[in-house]
């Protein structure tokens, strides 16, 4: 891995921010994430990025559902967290999240779906300062 | 992304109906439980069961 900072684990995710300056966040299989998890990821990430400057890749691959209240957490915080952020997945469920969380809740940063990683971090070095 | 064809016997297929019944009779804690396969019949669960939950959350404001 392509690590330069700790790895901080919550109890559905690995969190890290990579020598590209990218803060990647890589869920656990399975997952199903409430609200505390959400929560969770946005204290790891103001740990990781206090300046609020990096960008971020939410592999979102093996999540199993979300609830309304982590995803209006991410849509309402994430200015706060950095400046935009890409989301992996992977399969017709996880596009299907996705989709949802864009189109629904909203994000308030630059936010768009990739298949694969090249294209995800391709388009996150545009947000890089 | 493969599309892989659907079983029409995979009782994923009853618990979507009961799902959408349940809601249209104004079930708004109704939800199905999705499989470990990540497919479409498990992404229209997941869309079933988030559009409940935007629903219900709706209901609620409107009290």
């Amino acid at each position: 891995m392509n690590i330069a900072s700790e790895v901080i684990q919550t109890r559905i995710a690995s969190i890290w921010l990579g020598n590209d300056g990218i803060i990647r966040c890589v869920n656990r299989p399975d997952s199903n994430e409430t609200l505390e998890d959400a929560q969770a990821f946005s204290s790891a990430v103001k740990k990781l990025s206090p300046e609020k400057i990096h960008p971020a890749l939410a592999d979102i691959r093996n999540i199993k559902s979300t609830t309304r209240e982590a995803r209006r957490h991410y849509a309402s915080i994430a200015q706060e967290l950095g400046p935009a952020c890409a989301i992996l997945v992977g399969s017709p469920l996880t596009s299907a999240i996705g989709n949802f969380f864009l189109k629904i809740d909203r994000p308030n940063i630059p936010t768009k779906l990739f298949y694969t990683e090249n294209a995800a971090l391709q388009w996150l070095g545009g947000f890089l300062k | 992304m493969k599309m892989e064809k659907i079983n029409q016997n995979d009782p994923r297929f009853n618990r979507i109906i009961d799902l959408i019944m349940n809601l249209a009779e104004g079930d708004l804690e109704s939800r199905a439980e999705v499989s470990n396969k990540g497919d479409e019949l498990d992404a229209i669960i997941t869309g079933l069961n988030m559009l409940a939950e935007e629903l219900k959350a709706k209901q609620e404001t409107e009290k």
